[in-house]
């Protein structure tokens, strides 16, 4: 490789965390710079300068007005390689569990006055442009992320396990939330999603103290209707259900359970 | 060795002499459940524990480890080396002793694993006999409580509270030998104390679940009802595999530049092994997409039918020992026990 690849990267609706967990890599961020060029960077540069011609574009947050949707696919055009960080771009994020509620309300409960309000569906980023790539979670694991970059490079898949949450939750050797016999604090939850979502935060909330709140997604082979159907055993009621399960993923088009 | 007897003060003050030697590890409790963890003094060991909430299995076969590293332009593959100083496991349950001896078959026997052979040989085991059923128990059924091998001491408290100490290896006997003041010799009074406890952990773990024509039953192929039934409720979380003392596979997978020392040097490649689970689909995918087992049901088949058919025919054993942690762990209910009384038509 000549020159460094060019990387760029952008914000849409979201809270900017991802991006800030890429800086939280600290010293190793540098080792990143080693091999990549940033040639635009609106949360890190003091001149975000170029967006065009790049290698690769990481893309955090949801599409959720016009002008978000057409940057998208101006980024794209100007891309070789797209990748999204976080739970917004991978599935709508939070803010797009108005999709699946009372549009209006929503919007009248956040804003007095509704005039200047461009707000359009909430839509996952590969719902507008394709997407090469995603590192889920709310926020990303900067190590998973890092990883995924260092593959493109060496020009290798990033590493990716498919499996459940509850696989990372028992190498740490963490308590379940999950057990069906064991008393809980009354604070909690008596379900976790664990079983359902996508692995590779390293089961960051159960080894905090907290059921998995299912920021990464489904997994691929996610056994969604049992998991509510134990749910409903648990005297949880199906609106809570549906929200736990939708929290994350109201941008995409796969939010039937919610609807039905 | 003789069989020897140790008061329960007395053998604390043993423990405590054993860590001052060894890196000692025992039952303590823990976020609300028994989990084995590296001691500093004998109080630690919460000697109240039933069982514990994961098998020792983890101690051998790592939940994740660094198997090798290499240099992508140059190859020069190292591998990695276990820690191999030597520790103890302190209160082995006979279930997962029996566990151990039958994982030595596969990472032994068959294929040499040298990462969980290091392991096994610098770890003495200390095993706990069961006077009493711990909370999901049927390890008299599936014949795992009394292990003729695996252990290096065996310990069984007495009705009268003493301790019964008996070597399973020469390692163990060793063990003992500076600690013989601690310890009292039996007598011949001892023999009725011994003979009525031993009766009575027998009557406590006669089978109680039929196990009988369960090989007929199984390649008659009346199983099918089972698994459609357990489809409906399966969340194909895996757990059941992890907390399984009997269950050993694995996922290996390398990871470029990623290395904590050396982080973003794109010629440095480290293989990851990580514990895998058979009800996983991922786990049954190849190359191309092709999926062996795509359904619940036949993924739970595979799984219970390599417990009680594969392994039993293979090793002359049982392929589950009836710890019941996979009971516990079960986030839906399904009750190991319950199935076998099922397919048995109990
Ligand atoms: S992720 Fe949740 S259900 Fe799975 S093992 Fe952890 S706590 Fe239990
Ligand atoms: S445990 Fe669940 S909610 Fe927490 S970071 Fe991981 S996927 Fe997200
Ligand atoms: S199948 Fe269940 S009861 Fe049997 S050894 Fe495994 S965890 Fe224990
Ligand atoms: S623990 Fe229960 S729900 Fe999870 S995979 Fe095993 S049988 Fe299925």
């Amino acid at each position: 490789m000549s020159e460094k690849p060019r990387v760029g990267i952008f914000g849409m609706t979201s809270c900017y965390g991802c991006q800030l967990e890429i800086i939280n890599l600290e010293e190793n961020i540098l080792r990143l710079l080693d091999h990549v060029n940033i040639s635009y960077w609106r949360l890190a540069l003091e001149t975000p300068s170029d967006p065009k011609n790049l290698d690769i574009a990481i893309i955090e947050g949801s599409a959720s007005n016009q002008e978000e949707i057409e940057e998208l696919r101006e980024i794209r055009q100007n891309s070789k390689i797209v990748i999204t960080i976080g739970a917004c771009a991978a599935l709508g994020g939070v803010q797009g569990m108005r999709n699946l509620m009372n549009n209006e309300r929503v919007m009248s409960a956040a804003y007095s006055n509704l005039s200047g309000v461009r707000a359009t569906e909430v839509k996952a980023i590969h719902e507008v442009i394709k997407v090469d790539y995603a590192v889920r979670g709310c926020p990303i694991n900067k190590e998973e992320f890092a990883a995924a970059i260092l593959h493109l490079l060496a020009g290798t898949q990033p590493p990716a396990w498919n499996m459940p949450v509850c696989n990372e939750c028992k190498i740490k050797g963490n308590e379940c939330f999950f057990e069906r016999k064991k008393p809980l604090p009354h604070y909690q939850s008596r379900v976790c999603l664990g079983p359902i979502s996508e692995a590779g935060c390293g089961a960051r909330c159960p080894s905090n103290g907290m059921p998995c709140d299912g920021c990464r997604g489904w997994t691929e082979d996610a056994h969604v209707k049992q998991w509510i159907k134990e749910g409903l055993e648990r005297n949880q009621t199906i609106e809570d259900l549906a929200m736990l399960v939708h929290r994350y993923s109201g941008g995409t088009k796969d939010s039937e359970i919610a609807k039905e | 060795m003789i069989p020897r007897f140790i008061s329960q003060e007395a053998l604390k003050e043993w423990v405590e002499h054993l860590i001052t030697q060894f890196s000692v590890y025992a039952p303590v409790q823990e976020k609300g459940d028994y989990d084995f963890a590296k001691i500093a003094h004998a109080e630690e060991i919460a000697f109240d524990f039933d069982r514990t909430r994961m098998s020792i299995k983890g101690f051998f076969l790592k939940p994740e480890e660094k198997l090798m590293s290499a240099s992508a332009s140059k190859g020069d593959p190292v591998a990695s080396s276990p820690d191999t100083s030597k520790r103890i496991i302190f209160g082995a349950r006979p279930c997962d002793i029996t566990a151990l001896n039958l994982t030595d078959n596969v990472f032994v026997k068959d294929f040499y694993d040298p990462y969980y052979m290091k392991r096994r040989q610098s770890t003495i085991i200390i095993g706990i006999r069961c006077t009493e059923k711990c909370r999901t128990c049927f390890c008299g059924t599936m014949d795992s409580n009394n292990p003729l091998t695996g252990y290096d001491i065996m310990l069984t408290e007495m009705d009268t509270g003493e301790i019964l100490i008996q070597a399973g290896s020469d390692n163990g006997e060793k063990l003992f030998r500076g600690s013989r003041h601690l310890t009292r010799q039996s007598s011949e009074e001892d023999q009725s104390l011994i003979l009525k406890t031993f009766k009575k952990i027998t009557e406590t773990f006669t089978p109680d679940i039929p196990t009988t024509g369960l090989k007929a039953i199984i390649d008659l192929g009346r199983t099918e009802f089972l698994w459609k039934k357990y489809e409906k409720i399966c969340l194909s979380c895996g757990q059941c595999v992890f907390v399984c003392p009997t269950c050993w596979c694995f996922d290996v997978k390398e990871i470029v530049g990623a290395d904590e020392t050396d982080f973003g040097n794109l010629d440095k490649t480290a293989r990851i092994r990580r514990w895998a689970s058979c009800l996983y689909k991922d786990y049954h995918t190849v190359s191309g997409g092709h999926i062996f087992m795509p359904t619940v049901a036949s993924r739970l088949e595979n799984y219970y039918k390599h417990k009680l058919r594969g392994i039993p025919e293979k090793f002359g054993v049982w392929g589950c020992v009836g710890c019941g942690r996979c009971v516990s762990t079960c986030p839906v209910g399904i009750d190991i026990r319950e199935s076998l009384k099922e397919l048995t038509g109990d």
